[in-house]
């Protein structure tokens, strides 16, 4: 679970801690045997990011492989999601929460063996706030008026308003710390502070990182080399796995291949939280889907609990808004519409539907999970007398014809960036609602002074955003990990989409 | 008639009897589909997911319960519906292209032909993903890649046919009389390339078929709830190691199709050309 | 002779050109833009729009075709924009893998397909013809990619003889290298080995039926030396043509068999490419593959010339 840093001097402490221990015991439990120095561990993973710099490109297969491995920022998720301490030892914020102070740590190197110092800090924030400077995602540092450097190794923030998600941005991928003077250069040689360092990259085949001798903890990490192997196809990659030719699949392991590996005792699996909705989004704008009952009678017709025990094996809780029970605000809304086909179809009637209506139905091309899903749901929808035409989209399409141009009727696809309940308030969003209440409530949940305050907002957002049926949240699936019997030290939730190798660990 | 030639003989005519078998099966399977189907194809049974041959179910089930056999054999109906549209569009645009090609001749027959070779050039499967990326991914683009791509060949055999036929004497002869051009072409090219382009028209529809399941299997052809063979192959390839028949079913079903289209090619081409 | 081939070359090139403009204006036709696919489901429109310009991608269409004809003929590809990174150097590291797939699988094609072909024609009237025919006729029903699936299964994971997939670099280590191509190689070559083994004895039976051929066995010279000498000779047009038609084949095959083993060839990366909207990459993959084939069939033409004075004059 995450928590926001608050502004007492005790959780300092607490944090600091958290951070020895965590990085000691990382997700091993009680029965794990003692951590082995030495050895190479080969990951699947699925595509070819474009480029190594995650300042410039959102793709998630960046993070995968360097978020914490090879680079870190003031802050970090760690196994469990909570934020640690990284290149910032301490913080501390005022009473009016507008002014942010962070200690570096000292004498931290960069893979290249120049020192880690507070102008690559400023440097990179200063590029974070420039909306023009194409870094992503300004958004989350717009609360930010100015940083500075006041002191030796010392950097604080001065807020234009109180931000209660400044921490968690500042834990994200995109905000990882990298040399100033060789900012371009990133994406093809990435240099950061992490206990990994980029090696070479043959690109559709692998990426290698090796241990990086000078990193600021001493014993970490465990393992001599990681190869990140590129494997797209999810048969393969679990053949490979299989036949021992790699160790460790995280991300996206297919739920019937989980299921194979219950009974191959050469392998081993774990069941996690990550921060994925399945969301059935409904374009609000366009008829019927304007009418609030076409949208309760489609979400009353659908059998979630079917859904994921047929089309996902099991795998994956139902949920009933924007939220996995992941994230720290999560409340089980799944009852706010429960499975009624009869009702579905009495609303229907209501609207004007008695004889139902015909709905396209889009389905993203690679993602086999909501393409499942949506044949089931194709076949429910049918069951209440409406008539789906369902289809599958290529995704450059669907990026730029559903998602940028909001030109659907309905489509399915995994949410999987944490805490994005925010696009409610976005009435340009795909989904095409605009609630000036949500708006309301997301300035303050921003604003709060509390974190009880906080998710208080956030969950009331959740209620209405359940009770305007603006989609169908279907199920949150697992984080599912596949892994060789003699590897350990893994990732078993998903706070963030990485797969970190810091505590990976291999016996014989 | 010696032991050699009746054994020739019969050995043709197996050819003939079992590619006329198939297709003839396949061709039935495809129009029963219209009227009866043991199961809805798109029904779910979760409590009978990827099960073996049952009597309930004789070719078993997928991944959501639904029942093979009625999948199969609406898969038939897909298939023959995608290979002969395609190869129709192909023989006819093919021909067309191929006759005026021949009979013109000169610049015309230049420009043509290096179109078409453009097409031969062009890889059938990423011509469907370029369309299926303009368009929607689904049969039609499909169809369309596929058509494309199979063009060249009918428009060669016509092309030569038509070259052969131009210089020989009855055509000056029809001319003396004051025949068109265009009596010409059919009265005298077209039953002479009739014989190749009928036993071509099988291969590729053999072709055809199999180059609708790679695109189907690749996520480009036939849409997610239409079952062809492809698309059930595609899904079938996560659960071969839960169970190898929703793979070995539509599997089967593509090579007896495949079987079926060339055998018949190949014992029309005795047929018509006796040497050989 | 030098007419001849100069006129087919000049044909060739004409073709590669027109490969490369319809696959342009294709591409334009498209929805879909590169920058938001980079960026992904969190793309907004501001974002798109910094990244476009960053990208050059706010030059017109025509002038960019213009400009990447002009790079090309120095020599220069440009730059993907989805990877970020020259296209040469690219597509140079994927042709390490396309090239000996496709070698390898044509090349073990031919060795099954042409002795079987042969055999099969000189024995026809036995039981052997239509037994070589009958399993021919199999083979090429198959699909590759399900025979590829079926390898997979058998080899890599009931038996872990061979790996599933993914590709060693032979400078890396060879043995891992032949093992990572050994089931595509295979599962590409027997498809192709099955269609062109119907060819071959088609080829070799026609020119067996001629009346040279009769003659030669009617003065008396033994059948062997009839189908070397003679036939064969003869036949050799025919078989360029299948070697050459068995190699653009087998190119075209790979895409898929390349997904089926997770291979990163040139098929995968056309995919990609066409899925990200990456226009200089694209356009430097359609030119290898056109060029390849039109150069396949320059070559076959050039041998027919050379084999048959007849056709120079054509």
């Amino acid at each position: 679970m995450s928590e926001s840093a608050s502004r007492t001097p005790a959780l300092k402490l607490a944090l600091a801690l958290l951070l020895a221990l965590g990085l000691l015991v990382g997700t091993a439990s009680a029965q794990d045997p003692q951590p082995v120095y030495g050895g190479t561990v080969t990951v699947a993973i699925t595509a070819d990011p474009p480029g190594w710099d995650p300042t410039i490109s959102t793709s998630q297969e960046i993070p995968r492989v360097m978020y914490h491995n090879v680079y870190e920022g003031l802050v970090r998720f760690d196994a469990s999601g909570n934020i640690v301490p990284a290149l910032a030892e301490t913080f501390t914020t005022s009473d009016d929460g507008l002014t942010w102070t962070f200690n570096l740590r000292s004498g931290v190197k960069f893979h290249d063996g120049t020192d880690l110092t507070v102008d690559d800090v400023i440097a990179k924030f200063e590029r974070a706030m420039d909306t023009e400077s194409g870094h992503t995602n300004p958004a989350y540092y717009a609360s930010i008026e100015s940083v500075t450097s006041p002191a030796a190794n010392t950097v604080v923030f001065q807020l234009s308003q109180p931000s209660r998600g400044l921490l968690y941005n500042l834990a994200r991928p995109d905000s990882i710390i990298y040399p100033a003077a060789k900012a371009e250069t990133q994406r093809s040689e990435p240099i950061g502070t992490g206990p990994f360092k980029f090696v070479s990259y043959t690109e559709g085949s692998q990426v290698v990182l090796e241990r990086f001798e000078d990193y600021y903890i001493a014993g970490v990490p465990y393992l001599d080399r990681a190869v990140f192997r590129i494997i797209s196809d999810a048969n393969t990659r679990f053949a490979a796995l299989q036949s021992g030719d790699i160790d460790l699949i995280g991300v996206a392991l297919q739920p019937e291949q989980y299921l194979q590996v219950a009974s191959n005792p050469e392998l081993k699996g774990t069941e996690g939280t990550a921060t994925t909705e399945i969301t059935l989004a409904m374009n609000n704008s366009r008829a019927p889907l304007d009418d609030l009952r076409v949208r309760q009678a489609i979400t009353l017709a659908i059998d979630k609990d079917t859904i994921v025990n047929g089309a996902n094996f099991g795998l994956g809780t139902v949920i009933g808004s924007h939220m996995s029970p992941a994230e720290p605000y999560y409340i089980d809304l799944s009852q706010t519409y429960p499975y009624d086909p009869q009702r579905a179809r009495e609303l229907l009637a209501e609207a004007g539907y008695a004889d139902g209506f015909t709905i396209h139905f889009e389905l993203p091309e690679p993602y086999q999970t909501e393409r499942r899903a949506g044949e089931v749901i194709a076949q429910q929808l049918r069951a209440v007398g409406i008539n789906v035409e369902l289809s599958v989209v290529e995704w450059g399409t669907w990026i730029q014809r559903i998602l940028l141009g909001a030109d659907y009727d309905m489509t399915i696809i995994g949410h999987s960036e944490p805490r994005d309940i925010n696009v409610y308030g976005n009435p340009d969003y795909y989904y095409q609602y605009d609630n000036p209440r949500v708006r309301e409530l997301l300035a303050e949940a921003e604003a709060a002074t509390s974190a009880e305050a906080e998710t208080a907002a956030y969950q009331q957002i959740a209620q209405i955003i359940a009770n305007d049926a603006v989609n169908v949240w279907v199920f949150s699936p697992p984080y599912l990990v596949a892994a060789r019997q003699n590897v350990y030290g893994f990732w078993q939730d998903q706070p963030t989409p990485a797969i970190d190798v810091t505590g990976v660990y291999k016996t014989n | 008639m010696s032991a050699v030639t009746l054994r020739r003989l019969t050995l043709g005519r197996l050819n003939l009897y079992l590619g006329v078998f198939l297709i003839g099966v396949l061709v039935l399977a495809a129009l029963l589909s219209f009227v009866w189907l043991p199961y809805d194809p798109q029904a779910m049974n979760f409590a009978a997911q990827l099960s073996a041959p049952t009597a309930a179910h004789p070719l078993g089930t997928d991944h959501f319960g639904r029942d093979l056999l009625a999948r199969v054999l609406l898969g038939a109906r897909s298939a023959l519906y995608v290979g002969f549209t395609a190869v129709g569009i192909a023989l006819t645009v093919g021909s067309l292209l191929g006759a005026l090609a021949g009979y013109l001749g000169g610049f015309i027959d230049e420009v043509i032909m290096r179109l078409v070779d453009v097409a031969y050039a062009f890889p059938a499967i990423l011509m469907a993903l370029l369309l299926a990326a303009v368009f929607q991914p689904g049969t039609l683009t499909a169809m369309s890649a596929i058509g494309i791509a199979t063009v060249p060949i009918f428009a060669r055999i016509v092309r030569a046919s038509v070259l052969t036929i131009k210089e020989r004497e009855f055509v000056e002869a029809g001319r003396a009389l004051g025949m068109g051009s265009g009596r010409i072409l059919l009265r005298h090219v077209m039953p002479n390339a009739l014989g190749p382009l009928i036993v071509q028209a099988s291969l590729s529809l053999a072709v055809a078929v199999l180059a609708e399941a790679a695109l189907s299997f690749l996520g480009l052809g036939t849409p997610p709830d239409v079952p062809s063979w492809g698309n059930m192959l595609r899904e079938s390839q996560s659960f071969m190691a839960m169970s190898p028949w929703p793979a070995l079913v539509p599997g089967l079903a593509i090579v007896w199709t495949v079987l079926g289209f060339s055998l018949l090619g190949d014992a029309m081409r005795d047929l018509w050309d006796p040497r050989g | 002779m030098l007419g001849f081939v100069v006129r087919r070359f000049l044909t060739a090139l004409l073709s590669v050109l027109l490969a490369s403009m319809v696959v342009f204006s294709a591409l334009l036709a498209v929805p879909g833009d590169p920058a938001a696919i980079i960026l992904g489901i969190n793309a907004t429109p501001e974002a798109r729009e910094v990244l476009s310009r960053k990208l050059g991608l706010d030059v017109p269409p025509v002038q960019r075709y213009v400009q990447w004809l002009g790079g090309v003929a120095r020599g220069d590809f440009g730059e993907s924009i989805n990877y970020q990174r020259p296209v040469g150097p690219l597509i140079a590291d994927r042709l390490r893998v396309s090239v000996p797939l496709s070698i390898g699988a044509a090349l073990l094609a031919c060795l099954i397909a042409i002795p079987l072909g042969i055999f099969a024609a000189v024995r026809k009237g036995t039981v052997w013809d239509p037994l070589v025919t009958s399993l021919s006729q199999l083979g090429a029903a198959v699909p590759s990619f399900w025979l590829g699936l079926l390898f997979i299964l058998f080899f890599a994971v009931e038996r872990r003889l061979l790996p599933a997939g993914g590709f060693t670099p032979f400078g890396e280590d060879p043995t891992a290298w032949a093992r990572s191509l050994a089931l595509p190689v295979l599962a590409l070559a027997l498809g192709q080995a099955a269609v062109m083994t119907r060819m071959t004895r088609a080829a070799m039976l026609e020119v067996l039926n001629q009346d040279f051929v009769r003659t030669a066995r009617a003065k008396g010279v033994a059948p062997r030396g009839v189908v070397f000498k003679h036939a064969l000779r003869n036949a050799m047009v025919t078989i360029i043509t299948i070697l050459g038609l068995s190699l653009s084949n087998v190119f075209i095959g790979s895409i898929v068999i390349e997904q089926v083993f997770a291979l990163p060839g040139l098929g995968r990366l056309a995919l990609t490419a066409i899925g990200t909207r990456d226009f200089p990459l694209l356009q430097g993959e359609i030119l290898v593959y056109a060029a390849t084939i039109v150069a396949l069939g320059f070559i076959v033409d050039i041998s027919y010339g050379l084999l048959d004075p007849r056709i120079r004059y054509s």
